[in-house]
């Protein structure tokens, strides 16, 4: 290796500061309060009497280098060459403040979607579903575009009493981690891995494969070289795919999508929670996932009918409570809503106290 | 221990195992600190290994440490 | 793909309000084979229903264990385009910020050697690039890094941290959140590209409990800016707000813990009995300031289900001062690898370890003292576990 160029190695990022806008520079750590505008415009306010105008638009989080070079045009011509991503994959620019409205006009002629701040609901945080990974139990990308191209006037300009935060992962193993999620789409797989007889001599490492699984449902089969699957013992999360691509368990009927309401990160007014199941399965139908976006819509349509002001779906619900839940969004209650994992347990009423719907 | 010497009982453990465990570095480091090194000498020598080509990292849901190979995954690059 | 090469199914996905990903690797596919081909395979997984990816392990950079993810399709003869489709994770700059520069940079190295798609941005936070081939590998590695750009994490390691904008645009910020982020991550490149740990290891950090960065749903180490004194008011702008709202429903009556009080002219506030959840502060901004004592509530344990179930982080230190250079957080962090590295089994996570071995194991290799902070309650089973030191 000694005749080649010295590589460059363990540099971490740029630090921000090469990147940040100088009104944001000078008043950093200064800032004394924000206003919403609008849906997609807010302004900060810094003690030293400085404005920060901010405008936020969505994107489609799966984007092309010339959609990103794009954004860059809109930086250069309005923002000073300065933009930001938020942690939910919209884009922010920051505008002076007689550039506020033409950014805004040019962008909406562009056809992008301005908004996503305040109460409505914002970009959906999701995974890479058929688009990269090699687990998934549905699309991902596709899934949110069908949702919230029916949902997409409360990222513009409908409200509702207080944030409804949508994300989704591909399969139980969330890499998006959208277990406290108002709304988490999570995709399912429901029948275990299939072995590869043909291939899994060669493919894979027995061993390891069998150390792979964390619920111990593999066995070996030296017989054959291969192993074994203990069906009933499977949760379906495909660590063993992972590890030995003689182990599919991408299925066409048996994989789709639940829905888990009522999550939240914020502490405000009450504690963080997980999101709660809701809907056990429905099935993949692209390119729409109707039945999906029909149910997402619905249970956003009860909240914001029920809801008090600034209450989380999870608060309303609580309120509510979990009886009422089901009659008011006429989702029926199944086996599978009742929880027989690790923390069942907690999850069991202890009290002949509750409503009856 | 001596560095070489490091390195070239940590090769012949990975290539030992090859196909039959995955060893990660924790492993490796608990089985030679038994026969004397140090941590930081085990380190130094996987690191050594990993720079110079002989020895990669492989992830299959944890970490491991294997001797360069085409994976069971792997298609030939159009 | 359809035996004209037509994607109908996606083609729909080009209609509708919401920005389409569709169009965006329409986009790519004009430039490039793999974008193409990707399209063509999505179509097919659209009409199967099943994805067409294979997990491929071994792929990386020369000496890093993370920061490429390697996929293969099954189908490499239909769509040789995508017979490799390996994943770049580039480390995004602390609060995503970025010049039109420094982007159009990277997407001219992306369009040399990638598929011109690219995630603004990954779970983690990384700036995803998706979609090449092993050979290129190296030569984007060469490129970013000489633009200053380095790889993320991935495997049995420190994961990419992230964190919030902090003090760069948030006025309830109370940490350099950014800051923070940026110097742990360069503390930690060792831990970040040579994966040594029992498994993966997340931070985050979240400047109020407001916590945009969701630390305590998905990351190990979560830190969460707060205070210590009493919350700032400005009376008269509370007078203010009181034109646009009612300020007895719509703050006081949803404050957790009843600690405040509105007459009409003055707003009470009992800092004693505030646990700083935000909300009123939220409600108010113009009126209502956190304190000036800042720090951080450093909590552990928070990760996605796999293996055992998901958890959420608890507090392990209920307040830390965080100033450059944060050798304090550095410590604490390296003393609980420690413990992990000692105690953890493969692809435990720090807090299923902690479950696993209890928090007095924690406790006592960290150093940190047991306060009430930590638990909602104490234990109500008797079953205490005594050592022979406590009962001497």
């Amino acid at each position: 290796m000694a005749d080649k160029p010295k590589r460059i190695t363990d540099i971490g990022a740029p630090h921000f500061s090469k990147f940040l806008p100088p009104v944001i520079a000078k008043n950093y750590g200064k800032w004394k309060y924000h206003e919403v505008i609008d849906k997609g415009t807010m302004k900060h306010v810094s003690e030293t009497g400085d404005e920060l105008y901010t405008v936020r638009i969505a994107t489609p989080r799966l984007v092309s280098t010339d959609y990103v070079r794009e954004m860059c045009a809109y930086a250069d011509k309005f923002s000073g060459g300065h933009l930001r991503w938020t942690t939910r994959h919209n884009v922010e620019f920051f505008p002076a403040k007689d550039q506020v409205e033409p950014l805004k006009t040019a962008l909406k002629k562009d056809g992008h979607l301005v908004g996503g701040i305040g109460y409505g609901i914002s970009n959906v945080v999701h995974t890479q579903g058929w688009i990269h990974c090699h687990t998934p139990a549905t699309d991902a990308s596709g899934v949110v575009k069908a949702v919230m191209d029916e949902l997409h006037e409360y990222f513009t300009t409908k409200t509702l009493p207080a944030r409804v935060r949508i994300a989704l992962a591909c399969c139980l193993n969330m890499c998006g981690a959208v277990h406290c999620s108002d709304i988490a789409i999570l995709g399912i797989h429901r029948k275990p891995p299939k072995v590869n007889e043909a291939t899994i001599a060669n493919q894979c490492e027995i061993p390891t494969t069998i150390a792979s699984c964390p619920t111990g449902a593999i066995a070996p089969n030296p017989a054959a070289k291969s192993v074994k699957i203990k069906e009933e013992r499977c949760m379906y999360c495909g660590n063993c795919y992972t590890m030995c691509p003689s182990l599919p368990l991408a299925d066409a009927h048996g994989d789709g999508i639940s829905i888990y309401v009522g999550g939240k990160v914020s502490n405000a007014r009450g504690v963080p929670r997980m999101s709660k199941l809701a809907i056990p399965f429905l099935p993949n139908n692209p390119p729409r996932w109707p039945e999906v976006v029909q149910a997402v819509k619905h249970i956003v349509e009860v909240y914001a009918k029920d809801a008090r002001k600034h209450e989380r779906m999870g608060e309303w619900i609580e309120r509510i409570g979990w009886e009422r839940f089901f009659k008011l969004t006429g989702i029926p209650f199944t086996y599978q809503h009742i929880d027989d994992f690790t923390f069942a347990r907690d999850t069991f009423r202890m009290t002949p106290t509750f409503k009856w719907e | 221990m001596d560095a070489a010497e490091v390195q070239k009982k940590v090769y012949e453990m990975v290539e030992k195992m090859q196909g039959k465990k995955k060893l990660k570095p924790k492993d490796i480091s608990n089985a030679l600190e038994a026969e004397g090194a140090t941590k930081e000498e085990v380190k130094a020598a996987l690191r050594e290994l990993i720079d110079g080509g002989k020895l990669v990292y492989s992830y299959f849901g944890g970490t491991a440490v294997e001797i360069p190979h085409t994976e069971g995954s792997a298609n030939p690059q159009s | 793909m359809s035996k004209d090469g037509k994607t109908p199914m996606l083609d729909d996905l080009e209609k509708g309000a919401w920005p389409s990903f569709v169009k965006e690797i329409k986009k790519a596919a004009v430039k490039s084979n793999t974008a193409k081909d990707l399209l063509n395979i999505l179509e097919r997984s659209y009409r199967d229903k099943v994805t067409h990816w294979k997990h491929g392990g071994i792929v990386g950079v020369l000496g890093y264990g993370g920061g490429v993810i390697g996929r293969y399709c099954d189908l490499p003869e239909e769509y040789p385009g995508v017979a490799h489709f390996h994943t770049v994770r580039i480390n995004q700059p602390a609060g995503n910020y970025y010049t039109s520069n420094a982007l159009r940079e990277l997407m001219d190295i992306w369009d040399k050697y990638g598929s011109g798609l690219t995630n603004m941005h990954g779970s983690t936070g990384d700036l995803v690039l998706l979609g090449t081939q092993t050979d290129k590998l190296e030569a984007i590695f060469a490129e970013t890094t000489a633009k200053g750009w380095d790889l993320g994490g991935s495997g049995s390691c420190l994961r990419t941290p992230s964190c919030c904008v902090g003090n760069s645009r948030c006025e309830f910020s109370n940490i350099d959140s950014m800051e923070i982020c940026d110097t742990l991550t360069h503390k930690f490149q060792d831990e970040l590209h040579r994966p040594a740990f029992p498994y993966k290891f997340k931070i985050k950090v979240s400047g109020c409990a407001n916590d945009c960065t969701a630390a305590i749903a998905r990351a190990d180490m979560s830190i969460i800016g707060t205070w210590r004194d009493d919350i700032r008011i400005d009376q008269a702008e509370v007078k203010n707000c009181s034109k646009d709202m009612d300020i007895k429903t719509e703050v006081c009556d949803m404050c957790p813990t009843h600690c405040m009080s509105w007459d009409g002219s003055t707003l009470k506030i009992n800092n004693k009995d505030c646990t700083r959840c935000m909300h009123c502060i939220n409600r108010m901004p113009k009126a209502l300031r956190p304190g000036k004592e800042k720090g951080a509530t450093i909590m552990l344990g928070g990760k996605a289900p796999i293996v055992t179930g998901a958890l959420m982080s608890w507090v392990i230190v209920p307040f830390m001062k965080l100033e450059k250079p944060f050798d304090n957080i550095e410590d604490l962090i390296r003393k609980l690898w420690e413990w992990w590295d000692e105690h953890g089994k493969n692809r435990e996570r720090i807090g299923e370890l902690v479950d696993r071995m209890g928090m007095r194991s924690m406790l006592e290799s960290t150093g940190l003292p047991p306060v009430p902070q930590m638990v909602k309650a104490p234990r109500s089973n008797p079953y205490v576990f005594w050592s022979p030191e406590d009962v001497k």
